[in-house]
């Protein structure tokens, strides 16, 4: 079955409205997981540039995260790549000169940290998607990238 | 009259003074960073400067370099638009010991309303009515603290001296939170912006923001051209602007008006300036003035037929106001679309190339944009991409002329916020008039 866009869409809206914090709905061997507060499945605007950490923070609309859920079994290990989501300037600390969010080697699971874009004024946290150890990292700290450009090189598992 | 104006910004604000400077006779060279060698300003000037890399704090904000470069041009004035070093009290002093005119007020009046309690007394001074609180930087003594607070009335905010935009401040609902409040608002203030004084304001809750346009000859002379009402605000920045603001008792707006061009002959206040209020029931609040030209000033440009740019330019050459209060006389109803590279849903900013833009025309409608298809819309400055303005008779006019625009806008290749402006356009609250700076963070928390 193919997925029903204009149906999620309301889906996430009613979910959204209730204040659901998670929804989960199969029909045909096809499932929707719609999760209130999760960890976005981009990274959003943070509330607060981190440049600017005496921002105020107004209360951010709930991030929503759907996941299509395939029925297939885990797959093995394997490399991931997390690649730039816009160009901006790519940091690997949040403060400038601070210790960067992590070393080659270090483990990481989803929703760590691995780096910072600037865009537009804005900072962007770059989140990992998945469990494993970071592989290499591709990019200099305070080096410009463009969109799709490889960031980081994990060893997913 | 200027001879060579040095135009110290990028954008849509840089295109427009050089609009103003050709339409005086004034030769005007442009700088630019590395990341801006294509844009629009840099193709239309006779003189263009490049002044370091992308990043703004080794080019834009680079004033050593700025200087050189209006040295080598033989530049004999800088216009610093907004953002960048427009309000820097520093480089207004370094342009001055340049022996080059600031195109705006002395680095003394921008340094006194850079700094917030300072404003404030100065405000005080002038008659212009401020949002009750501590007359001046908050003390030690924290059984009068608490007695200011009570008198004031809860919800109190706390604000750092230094800060501005939205940033270092915290509301307290009550006496038991506003002695740690004060302490953290101190030490953030202390490490954000090296001055750990704060003080304590009634916190508003629905107010709108409602501000005053004001022109200064440099011969103690001041005008005020009306208010504009920019309530519809994201995260302190805004969205959409308008002027007049719907609904307001024209009088109070007057009185208030008048004020503030006092206020600017009393303190030899010199060029364009804004005075920013909160407005709640009737009562105008001073929050704090812009030393510059503002991003909306068009608004106001289309209901009273003044260029401010254009006055900025003549009013640093030395010239008189042409005009008293009573020639300024303001027609129908002005709107703003701020038009921003940016996910319409999740605001994600949306840099890259802009493969096809195509403005808007027509009776009434007017684009402020650096624009063209073609052009690669860095990601290291704002993401605004241009200003939609219409005009009509009246706010209804303006409002329908505004969703045609909005419409025939076509900008393909990075996202724009044009489908949140039209939703706004449709938005009953909105075409009502009168919403309150929280409304739109509040729409979108459940649309």
């Amino acid at each position: 079955m193919a997925f029903d866009i204009p149906r999620i869409k309301t889906l996430i809206a009613v979910a959204a409205q209730a204040q659901v914090d998670e929804l989960e709905l199969s029909e045909a061997g096809t499932g929707i997981r719609i999760l209130r507060l999760a960890e976005p499945a981009w990274p959003i605007v943070p509330d607060i540039a981190v440049a600017e950490p005496l921002a105020s923070i107004p209360s951010a609309p709930p991030a929503m995260k759907v996941q299509a859920q395939s029925e297939a079994p885990a797959r093995p290990a394997s490399l991931h790549t997390v690649t730039a989501f816009m160009a901006g300037t790519f940091y690997r600390s949040i403060t400038p000169g601070g210790d960067p969010l992590v070393q080659e080697g270090a483990a990481v699971e989803p929703g760590t940290v691995l780096g910072v874009l600037e865009s537009m004024k804005i900072m962007n946290e770059i989140s990992c998607e998945c469990q494993g150890v970071v592989k290499h990292i591709l990019c200099e700290n305070g080096q410009v990238v463009s969109a799709g450009q490889p960031l980081f090189e994990l060893q997913e598992g | 009259m200027l001879k060579k104006v040095l135009i110290a910004n990028r954008g849509e604000i840089a295109l427009r003074v050089q609009r103003a400077c050709r339409r005086l006779g004034i030769a005007g060279v442009v700088v630019y960073s590395e990341a801006d060698r294509d844009a629009l300003y840099v193709r239309h000037a006779d003189e263009a400067y490049c002044i370091g890399p992308a990043a703004s704090a080794q080019s834009y904000l680079d004033g050593a370099a700025i200087l050189d470069a209006a040295e080598l041009a033989g530049a004999d004035a800088i216009h610093p638009g907004y953002g960048f070093l427009s309000e820097n009290a520093g480089f207004a002093d370094k342009v001055a010991q340049a022996g080059l005119v600031f195109i705006g007020p002395s680095a003394e009046v921008m340094r006194t309303m850079g700094d917030k309690v300072c404003a404030k007394q100065a405000m005080i001074a002038a008659g212009v009515p401020c949002v009750p609180g501590s007359p001046e930087a908050l003390g030690d003594d924290e059984a009068q603290i608490k007695a200011l607070a009570a008198e004031i009335g809860y919800p109190v905010i706390i604000k750092a001296s230094g800060g501005g935009g939205g940033r270092g401040m915290r509301v307290v609902e009550s006496e038991n939170a506003l002695l740690s409040a004060i302490a953290m608002t101190r030490a953030e203030a202390n490490a954000a912006f090296r001055n750990a004084a704060v003080y304590m304001e009634k916190y508003l809750l629905a107010p709108r923001h409602i501000e005053i346009q004001v022109l200064a000859d440099m011969h103690g002379k001041a005008v005020w051209l009306g208010e504009r009402d920019c309530s519809m605000q994201r995260r302190h920045q805004k969205v959409i602007e308008e002027s007049p603001a719907p609904g307001l008792d024209a009088a109070a707006v007057a009185e208030i008006g008048n004020r503030c061009a006092r206020a600017c002959e009393q303190m030899g206040y010199v060029g364009a300036g804004t005075f920013e209020f909160l407005y709640e029931q009737g009562q105008f609040f001073f929050i704090e003035m812009n030393t510059r030209v503002q991003v909306e000033h068009p608004v106001t440009e289309w209901v009273t037929g003044i260029d401010i740019v254009e006055m900025q330019l003549r009013i640093a050459a030395g010239e008189h106001l042409p005009w008293t209060q009573a020639d300024i006389v303001r027609k129908g109803h002005a709107i703003e679309c701020r038009i921003n590279a940016e996910d319409p849903r999740s605001f994600r900013p949306s840099p890259g190339l802009l493969s096809e833009w195509v403005a808007p025309s027509g009776p009434g409608v007017r684009v402020d944009s650096h624009m063209y298809g073609g052009y690669e819309i860095p990601p290291f400055y704002d993401s605004l991409v241009g200003k939609l303005i219409v005009h009509g008779r009246d706010r209804e006019e303006a409002v329908a002329r505004m969703r045609a625009a909005l419409h025939e806008l076509i900008a393909t290749g990075v996202q724009t916020n044009v489908p949140l402006h039209q939703e706004l356009m449709l938005d009953p609250a909105f075409l009502k008039g009168g919403t309150s700076i929280h409304y739109l963070e509040q729409w979108l928390a459940v649309r």
